[in-house]
């Protein structure tokens, strides 16, 4: 029972005990009842069974089981009887088991075998192998075929893919078997097969490896580098090397003033630079060097002399002998002077030293100098002594001949000159041998001194492009007062070297910074191999007070000894170094040879401006620098003129026809279609290239026309003449002329100049990426939900700020320009007279009666009120040659509160920025008086729907630049209307006086404002530059200084405006300063009002106001101004805004008054400069672009902020919270309302840029009759062409009588008389309702005027009796500068 | 006194092992030749692809040549680097091709190499970054001694290129 239990799972152990007791039951019922037989015992015992072997008979039997399941349950309770009985049923239950089990379910077979042999019989029989053995060849063929070998024939038999024989004889084998196979086989009985695809490998292998590679394939390994392009060197396609090094060898210091000096020192230091000085003076020799030069002349001379026949050449070359020989003896003369000088000033400087060493008895110097008589020198006096002789007699002999004047004259040169030669024969030696005194000998001051010395330790932090990149070791100042360092640093420089700088350090008890120096770039040919050591001078203005006998640093002193003298001497040494480009393993130069040409070009300006000659143009004319070059003699050989000359020699070299014989390519030619004349030559092309350059404005939208016939010569004619300005002007007249002349001149000198500057425009990211909106932020959200909660008004509203748009996403028609005309107050009211008059068209009055009736009216107060309703205004604005008009109302303080939307396109369809603010168009804004007029006519011609004709008379305008409202982009408020002196026909209304207590101003009345509100939808955003200065001329520390300064003001206050530094005309970059300077008026101008001199300035403002002004672009001046001097803009006749104002500016610092530039904005014309002069108790505030002042509260001032001040001494900058012109203090030494430049006690080395004195030339006086004539001329006929339905009639008298007032006007600017009591003109008022005004402005050109008449729109009239007057005066001031006056007046015939 | 136009783009480079790339291009051009208008050389912005393997420049290039003979025909040279994750550059292939002579539009496939170097330097490159480059970069059009140079397959630069060509049929040459 137990095995029983082993061989099967636990599982199915415990179903089967279950089995095991229905056994035991079932075999106690057949023990019980063994006559009853039935079925049902045999049914539960299987039941028991078929848990754990179901085959598939007794499964079937399970049905029954189930039913009889009851049964047994009722057996169960039987089995307590039959217990004792189990152990008998086990043992039964045994055999039962095997016998079911095993013999049912297992068969036992034995494993089958075949034998091998018989498996192959059986393969055999369908298998076919084979045989290996080779083939006889009749087998191959076919039959009686003997087989043919082609190679043995001679043909080339390629080689075959090698086989082994008897894989191959099994092929042939094989194939014979088949029916067809005969046909594998060739001729030869081989079988056919394609030639061995397998090459073999080349014999000789290349030697890579030995032979050393071609350079040219070179590769260098390179680091992964991060650049930033722009500033580091630039690499080009073909990237040529990218480490480069400069060698920075800084050997010591060497203090020739120092704090630490006792008065020995300080003379000592003094006569060691006399010393040096002087050595240097000795080894140039220019003394012997002109010695030389005369003697060689002088023997020429002889030489000439002696000829006998003299003819005109020789005669003219012995002339320019004797002008030399002057010349040079002259020069002569005076290098020897200087010597001498510089020897008696070293000797009393000794003297002095002595006298102190005696005094304080002690030598703190090691110096020492004697002093020796030149044998050399001496040698060289016998040397002239011979000559002098020698000469004498020669002068004798020409004095005997005699022949010619000239050459007697020469050898009395030649006498002068001789006698005076006297070499210097004493030769200073100065040494370092005197012994010193020994510290104990000393007195107490000087031990302490040496003691100091001792410990004062130096050491020097080396700044590259600003960052610093080493330091040197703390080095001790020695006892000479020299501190050495000898130490090299090697800088690989990554970026454009644009500074070195070295700070030296002083370290006593603390760290402080001494002194700053700069060094200059070394050249691209100073390489390492250099051993000259250079010297870079530094100082400090530190200030340090003695103690303990030694004498100060920038505190002035008195020298012992020298009673009178005192000296303020500066801490200052120099320093020894050298820097040079570093050479690598293989000797080549690290050095960046990217612009060599450009160094040329500036080493060559730098020598000649130092000589004087006049800045650019002779660049550019090479013409005129031989010529310069040849009236100079500049001696060739002089190093100094080097570059000059080598210049010189190019240009020349540049002119001469290159031979047609030598060609790099020499068959290119044959192949060519055309010739490089026939390429140039071609209009389609030039064209295209203009275009690519930039410098075609017209063609710059169109197609280009595709055959050179359609292109007319016209189109270049502007662009020659931009490059060859020099356009022939006979034609026109000659003030005209100048005014094109220098316009183009300043453009062109502009364009040259920047050129040099070389500007680098960078983009910022903003400008490039537009970045996309979020669609829903958290602060969007919030706002969405507040707006539920806030008040639908709110009590205080804000501002919301408008959104900026790029200039990208612009396109046209986005873009317009919003002016809201609000107001107008104040608008001069016609005549009542006139109306009467017209209402009553056929009443007779007689003069008296009429003025009668006029001068009544006017004194009358009850008639005013009346009279208010007698203007219907209406305003125009006009831009760009569009007009937009605003409906009329009446009265002269009219509301209009209308908005004129101004459509706007861009040349070029682009709207970024610079190029919107090149436009330089006006916006003008013009108030009409719309008149009806009653038609009497039967037959109307035009206007036949009402019965009256319309016409419009101008009263005035304001005009404002679009480049201000670009920049501004809204301006908004009231301002004063230009309103012509006199308006005929208009008077003022009285009724104006409501806000007077407003304005305390004496001619209010007189004025007309208007209130508008002008912005560009939608606003675009400005692009900044940031301007990199790079180039300093000169007095770099102050530049620097002015350009931090400009930083740190910018910084503080970005929108306010500050110029520190700008451009001369030479492309230098000089303080702003330096261009005040008080300069004289013309004096005509002076003289003509001694008396007053309030009315003098006014003069002068007005003469300022006069000079045509440039039409300035913003992105063009913005960070690089280019300021012309006076003198410039008054000989030009033109200028800018700033130029006008520093102008104005000197005049007044001539006339004794304290004035400034002021630099701020304007509401109306954006950045502007004003003078402001310092009055007694007032500050005022002048316009020189209108020559008008205002005080500083006065309202309706243009100027609106107050930025930035300057004079001749310093620059100040506004740092007061509110810069509004109101509530600026102009104080401007009190510091924390005004930053300055530069310290109060700074000493300002550099003078002014501007001459000494202005020489104004006078005025053509027929050249302006011509020009009056001229414009005169012209408006007439422009008048009749703008009206080109109704006939133009022309008023002859009135015009007369207009240009007889015109004269005066211009005299009594400010108070105008009224014109009216002309008796002639009288008369005409009798006759004709006249309506006219005169205009005035600055002439700069024929164009200007005739826009201004355009604008007033007097020609407008429909009226058919209208006649017309018109005159025009030019007043002359000197230079050319002219007021253009124009008296338009339209007249209506009473009827 | 013929007129070559070159208008099409740099569109991209596929099959570089870097991922961020770009491209330095230029066009070099004979004796003969004679720029009108446009730019000669330029450099595409950094692409980053983010799907698929190909770097997207679309680089404009846009060239008016006039000529007066056939020698010198324009020639592309590409210079693809790439960018690394600390924004250094390090060049992925030279590449070199000319401007189709045919008039019409041209799909490009510009294959670029790059120099191996020795061992050390691709030892370097792998870790380090850089990586060797020519000295004279006039190296990859003159192609003098070139099998002497060890490199390394890099990418493919794709450009499309369209060319107009006028006035020379009037000189006998037909295109």
């Amino acid at each position: 029972e137990n095995n029983m239990a082993n061989t099967l799972r636990g599982k199915v152990r415990e179903k089967f005990k279950n089995a095991k007791i229905t056994q035991g039951e079932k075999s106690l019922t057949q023990h019980i009842d063994k006559v009853c037989q039935c079925s049902k015992t045999k049914v539960s015992s299987e039941e028991g069974l078929s848990f754990f072997i179901l085959t598939g008979e007794e499964g079937s039997a399970l049905d029954q089981s189930s039913e009889q399941k009851s049964v047994n349950d009722s057996y169960s309770k039987h089995s307590s009887l039959g217990a004792n009985l189990q152990n008998v049923a086990e043992s039964q239950d045994e055999n039962f088991m095997e016998k079911v089990i095993f013999t049912d379910l297992l068969e036992v077979k034995a494993a089958e075998y075949e034998d091998d042999q018989e498996q192959i019989k059986k393969q055999q029989a369908n298998i076919f192998v084979p045989s290996s053995s080779p083939v006889d060849s009749q087998n191959k063929l076919p039959k009686g075929m003997i087989p043919r070998i082609l190679e043995d024939e001679g043909f080339y038999i390629q080689r075959k893919p090698e086989i082994y024989k008897k894989t191959c004889n099994k092929m042939e084998n094989r194939l014979l078997k088949l029916e067809e196979g005969k046909c594998w086989f060739e001729e030869s009985g081989e079988l056919i097969s394609l030639p061995t695809p397998i090459k073999e490998s080349w014999s000789s292998l290349l030697n890579i490896s030995r032979e050393s590679l071609n350079p040219a394939l070179k590769t260098t390994y390179r680091k992964a580098v991060k650049y930033d392009l722009g500033s580091s060197f630039r690499e080009k396609m073909e990237n040529q090397r990218e480490v480069y090094q400069l060698d920075l060898n800084i050997v010591g210091l060497q203090f020739s003033h120092h704090h630490l000096f006792n008065q020995e020192q300080v003379l000592c230091a003094r006569l060691l630079q006399l010393y040096e000085y002087f050595q240097d003076r000795q080894q140039q020799n220019l003394p012997q060097l002109l010695y030389e030069k005369l003697k060689a002349l002088t023997n020429a001379t002889k030489l000439a002399n002696e000829n006998s026949e003299i003819n005109q050449l020789t005669r003219k070359s012995l002339q320019d002998y004797y002008w030399q020989i002057s010349n040079t003896k002259q020069l002569y003369d005076l290098e020897r002077e200087k010597d001498f000088s510089l020897l008696r000033s070293i000797i009393r400087t000794w003297k002095q030293i002595k006298s102190l060493r005696q005094w304080q008895g002690f030598t703190s110097t090691p110096i020492k100098l004697q002093v020796q008589r030149n044998k050399y020198a001496q040698e060289q006096e016998q040397m002239s002594e011979i000559s002098q002789t020698e000469k004498k007699t020669k002068g004798k002999a020409l004095n005997e001949e005699n022949q010619e004047k000239l050459s007697y004259l020469g050898a009395e040169f030649e006498e002068i000159e001789i006698e005076r030669i006297k070499p210097i024969t004493l030769m200073p030696q100065l040494s370092f041998t005197a012994e010193l005194t020994n510290l104990s000998k000393c007195s107490l001051h000087e031990q302490k001194r040496r003691a100091k010395i001792q410990k004062l330790k130096y050491f020097i932090k080396i700044f590259y492009n600003d960052k610093q990149v080493s330091r040197t070791s703390v080095s001790s100042l020695q006892c000479d007062f020299k501190v050495m360092f000898q130490q090299i640093f090697n800088m690989q420089l990554l970026y454009w070297p644009e500074t070195i700088c070295l700070k030296v350090y002083e370290v006593s008890k603390s760290t402080s910074l001494l002194a700053k120096l700069y060094l200059p770039l070394p050249n691209y040919t100073e390489l390492k191999g250099k051993t000259v050591l250079e010297y870079a001078e530094f100082g400090s203005e530190k200030p340090v007070t003695p103690k303990d006998g030694e004498v100060r640093s920038n505190v002035p002193f008195i020298l012992e000894g020298s009673g009178t003298e005192e000296l303020c001497l500066l801490t200052s040494g120099k320093l020894s170094y050298s820097l040079s480009w570093a050479l690598d393993e293989n000797g080549i130069p690290l050095t960046p040879l990217s612009q060599p040409s450009r160094s040329a070009y500036c080493s060559v300006l730098r020598n000649v401006n130092a000589r004087g000659v006049p800045g650019i143009p002779w660049l550019i004319n090479a013409q005129k620098l031989f010529e310069w070059s040849n009236e100079v003699r500049i001696d060739p050989n002089n190093p100094e003129y080097s570059d000059l000359m080598e210049f010189i020699m190019y240009m020349r070299h540049k002119e001469q026809v290159i031979p047609k014989y030598f060609r790099l390519e020499q068959l290119q030619d044959e192949f060519n279609f055309v010739s490089e004349e026939e390429m140039k030559k071609s209009k389609r092309f030039q064209l295209l290239q203009l275009r690519n350059a930039g410098q075609l404005d017209i063609f710059l939208l169109q197609q280009m026309p595709a055959y050179d016939r359609e292109i007319p010569d016209s189109v270049f004619q502007e662009s020659e003449s931009q490059i060859e300005k020099d356009v022939s002007l006979s034609d026109v007249n000659s003030i005209t002329a100048q005014r094109i002349n220098s316009a183009n001149f300043l453009k062109k000198m502009r364009r040259l100049i920047m050129k040099r500057i070389a500007k680098i425009s960078k983009f910022n990211l903003s400008d490039i990426v537009n970045d996309y909106e979020e669609i829903a932020s958290t602060s969007q959200l919030t706002d969405a939900i507040c707006k539920f909660v806030e008040p639908q008004r709110k009590l205080k509203p804000q501002r919301k700020e408008r959104k900026k748009v790029t200039a990208q996403t612009v396109s046209d028609g986005d873009l317009k320009i919003l002016i809201r005309i609000v107001r107008a107050y104040n608008i001069p009211t016609r005549k009542t007279i006139v109306n009467r008059v017209l209402d009553m068209p056929n009443s007779l009055m007689s003069p008296i009666s009429c003025l009668r009736q006029k001068d009544t009216i006017q004194s009358a107060a009850s008639d005013e009120i009346l009279n208010e309703d007698a203007v219907h205004p209406f305003v125009e604005v006009s831009f760009q040659h569009t007009i937009y008009q605003t409906n009329t109302t009446s009265g002269s303080h009219p509301c209009w509160n209308e908005e004129i939307k101004v459509d706007f396109i861009s040349p070029g369809h682009d709207y970024s920025f610079s190029n919107l603010s090149k436009i330089k168009d006006y916006i003008y804004i013009n108030i009409f008086d719309e008149m009806m007029i009653e038609k009497h006519e039967v037959h109307c011609l035009k206007s036949c729907s009402g019965h009256s004709y319309v016409r419009k008379n101008w009263l005035g305008s304001i005009i404002f630049p679009f480049s201000a409202l670009l920049q501004q982009s809204e301006i908004s408020g009231t301002f004063q209307v230009n309103i012509p002196p006199v308006l005929l026909g208009y008077t003022w209304s009285k009724t104006y006086i409501s806000s007077k207590e407003d304005y305390n101003w004496q001619n209010l009345k007189e004025c007309t404002f208007l209130n508008i509100f002008a912005t560009i939808e939608p606003q675009i955003s400005y692009v900044t530059y940031n301007p990199k200065p790079d180039k300093f001329s000169d007095q770099i520390d102050v530049l620097q200084r002015a350009q931090i300064f400009k930083k740190n003001c910018k910084a503080m206050f970005p929108n306010r405006r500050i110029i520190t530094t700008v451009f001369n005309d030479e492309g230098k970059q000089i303080l702003v300063t330096r261009y005040i300077k008080a300069l004289n008026p013309p004096r005509q101008l002076l003289d003509m009002l001694l008396h007053d001199s309030s009315a003098t300035l006014d003069i002068i403002s007005r003469f300022v106001s006069l000079i045509p002004f440039m039409p300035d672009t913003l992105d063009e001046n913005d960070g690089f101004d280019i300021w012309l001097t006076s003198e410039r803009c008054i000989s030009l006749a033109i200028g800018n805004k700033e130029e006008h104002a520093i102008l104005l500016c000197n005049f007044f610092l001539y006339l004794g008054k304290k004035a400034f530039v002021l630099l701020g904005t304007s509401v109306l014309e954006g950045p502007v400069a004003y003078v402001l002069t310092q009055e007694t108790d007032e500050y005022l505030l002048w316009n020189p672009s209108t020559g008008q002042h205002h005080k500083q509260f006065d309202p309706f001032c243009p100027l609106q902020s107050v930025d930035c001040l300057f004079d001749d001494r310093n620059v100040w900058f506004n740092i007061q919270q509110n810069n509004i012109r109101m509530a600026v203090h102009f104080d401007y030494s009190k510091e924390s309302f005004w930053k300055q430049l530069l310290p109060n006690n700074f000493q300002e080395t550099a003078q002014s840029i501007q001459p000494e004195e202005i020489t104004y030339t006078d005025t053509n006086k027929s050249m302006v009759e011509d020009l009056k004539n001229r414009i005169e001329r012209t408006l007439k006929c422009k008048m009749m062409e703008w009206r080109p339905q109704q006939p133009t009639r022309w008023n002859r008298q009135c015009s007369s009588s207009l240009r007889q007032i015109l004269p005066k006007l211009e005299v009594g600017i400010g108070s105008f008389a009224s014109d009216e009591k002309e008796s002639e003109f009288e008369r005409l008022l009798q006759l004709y309702w006249v309506v006219g005004f005169p205009i005035q402005m600055p002439y700069t050109d024929l164009q200007s005027v005739i826009d201004a008449v355009y604008q007033t729109g007097i020609h407008s009239s429909e009226f058919p009796q209208t006649e017309f007057a018109l005159a025009v005066y030019i007043h002359s001031y000197p230079s050319n500068i002219l007021s253009v006056w124009v008296y338009l007046a339209s007249l209506t015939q009473y009827k | 006194m013929a007129e070559v136009h070159v208008i099409g783009q740099i569109m991209g480079a596929t099959g570089f092992s870097e991922s961020s790339l770009f491209c330095k291009w230029g066009v070099h051009t004979g004796a003969a030749w004679k720029l009108l208008s446009g730019i000669r050389e330029g450099q595409t912005q950094v692409d980053t692809p983010q799907v698929g393997d190909m770097a997207y420049w679309s680089h404009p290039i846009d060239l008016h040549f006039a000529t007066k003979g056939l020698q010198g025909w324009p020639r592309l040279h590409l210079q693809v680097w790439s960018q690394d994750s600390f924004g250094r550059c390090q060049l992925a292939g030279y590449g070199f091709c000319y401007v189709p002579s045919s008039p019409g539009t041209h799909q490009l496939a510009c294959p670029t190499w790059r120099p191996l170097g020795s061992w050390r330097e691709q030892l370097a490159r792998a870790f380090v970054g850089g990586g060797p480059q020519l000295l004279h970069g006039d190296t990859i059009y003159s192609g003098a001694d070139r099998y002497r140079l060890h490199t390394a397959a890099g990418g493919t630069v794709h450009l499309e290129i369209g060319l107009l060509l006028r006035h020379f049929d009037r000189y006998g040459v037909e295109c």
